[in-house]
């Protein structure tokens, strides 16, 4: 399984060329070069392998946990594929929220906004799949743990951010951050719950 | 190639007196207390309780008495590392090994800072000697050799008890139908659940390929979500609709 410390380095060099490149877009004197680092064939290469690398990390962590003998973990296939969706969702929202504090274009928003609906309606899709394919073993979150997981990555991280976006119940400048907000909260509980479910199954 | 070795433990003939863990712990400089922490399990004479980083060897006490405790009886075994047949060697430290260990053997040593277990005393057996516990063992009823050899006596083993009415007798592990075969393998009375053995121990492998294509199924998905949605960007910049 060393093939995740090899993509982990890979990727972080890849990401290191990108945060690079991004300096030379920044305008900045002397650095204006280093802007082929993201232009050009060589930026679309960059950026195309380290997202392809980037997607594996994403699921590896899920895949990684699964292969071993632990109670939850290792009783269903999809942990990666949870993870991943969960970890493009969260992403998106981390996004919104840096990109607000940016000034971030209107459409660029509502673009981040929509392609987060749409990953946490998969999400749920994923989760609901997940708890299903558990079997027996679901019921260990007929505990605290389920409950937790219930309100904090379902209703919390998934159904309220939707609904506030939906209906924006909230004054216009606060529903994407309050939203965004509420996605990593969700995504950070639905991983202690997985993480720390396990120990106490 | 050297013909493999192994343990084969009879827990019929194990009478708990431990001599076994306490030799391994002896030979192998194993620390008495956990980090220090000398705990009483306070419900069992049985105080090591479970196989870890620091008790390689555990005798495990069952205790099966009715309500009045007018009737019962006591099942000993002796517990180490299966040492299954198709376990990797290759060690980095990662300690991934302890949550994949089928049998739930391995543990950190809280003196050390690793992952250890059983390793059948190689240096031991590097100079021709046999494991300690099974030296120290009264009863023989842990016995080290060629795993031929040893299946060869379990079975025999086996038929004798059949034969004395003991029709309850029967070997786990000695073939291939735990894990590709284990290297440890006992002789029981009762279900493996009772000895705290899984009854159908599973490799920790067996999700890798279905967990990586169901991961692979989802980065089509979010890359799906993806490429939709920078497409009806696009639109919507055509459309001039969001001030572009």
């Amino acid at each position: 399984m060393s093939v995740g410390s090899w993509a982990l380095a890979l990727f972080g060099a890849f990401a290191f060329l990108s945060f690079v490149g991004a300096l030379g877009e920044s305008g900045r004197p002397g650095l204006a070069p280093l802007v082929v680092l993201r232009r050009g064939v060589l930026g679309e290469v960059i950026t195309v392998l380290g997202g392809l690398l980037g997607f594996f990390l994403a699921g590896y962590t899920g895949v990684l946990l699964a292969v071993t003998n632990r109670p939850i973990w290792s009783d269903t296939p999809l942990l990666g594929v949870l993870f991943l969706v969960s970890a493009a969702s969260i992403s998106a929202a981390a996004l919104i929220l840096l990109g607000l504090r940016r000034g971030i274009p209107a459409y660029s928003l509502s673009w981040l906004e929509r392609i987060d609906g749409w990953l946490m309606l998969l999400e749920l899709l994923v989760l609901i799949a997940f708890v299903v394919s558990l079997g027996p073993v679901a019921r260990v979150w007929l505990r605290a743990w389920g409950a937790l997981l219930v309100v904090g990555v379902v209703f919390v991280g998934i159904l309220l951010p939707l609904a506030l976006r939906w209906r924006r119940w909230l004054p216009g400048r606060l529903t994407a951050p309050t939203a965004a907000l509420l996605v990593l909260v969700g995504g950070f509980i639905l991983r202690v719950v997985i993480v720390l479910s396990s120990e106490s199954a | 190639m050297a013909e493999p070795m192994g343990f084969f433990t009879d827990t019929t003939v194990c009478i708990g007196c431990k001599a076994c863990e306490v030799a391994c712990k002896e030979w192998n400089q194993l620390p008495s207390t956990n980090g220090g922490a000398n705990t009483l399990s306070g419900q069992s004479y049985d105080n090591t309780r479970q196989l870890d980083g620091i008790h390689w060897r555990h005798v495990r006490f069952i205790e099966q008495f009715d309500a009045d405790r007018h009737d019962g009886r006591w099942l000993m075994m002796s517990d180490v590392c299966k040492h299954c047949a198709h376990a990797s060697d290759a060690c980095n430290g990662c300690r991934d090994c302890i949550g994949a260990c089928p049998f739930g053997v391995i543990d950190i040593n809280p003196v050390s800072g690793t992952a250890q277990k059983c390793t059948l005393c190689y240096d031991r057996m590097q100079v021709g000697l046999t494991p300690a516990c099974a030296k120290a063992c009264p009863t023989e009823s842990i016995k080290f050799g060629p795993l031929e050899e040893l299946r060869r006596k379990a079975r025999g083993r086996v038929a004798q008890l059949h034969e004395r009415g003991h029709t309850a007798a029967y070997l786990y592990g000695d073939d291939e139908k735990i894990l590709g075969g284990l290297n440890s393998f006992y002789l029981l009375e009762d279900k493996p659940e009772v000895y705290g053995l899984p009854a159908d121990p599973k490799m920790p492998s067996r999700n890798l390929f279905p967990a990586s294509m169901f991961s692979g199924l989802g980065a089509l998905m979010v890359g799906l979500v993806g490429l939709l949605s920078f497409r009806q960007r696009r639109m919507d910049a055509v459309a001039g609709r969001d001030n572009v």
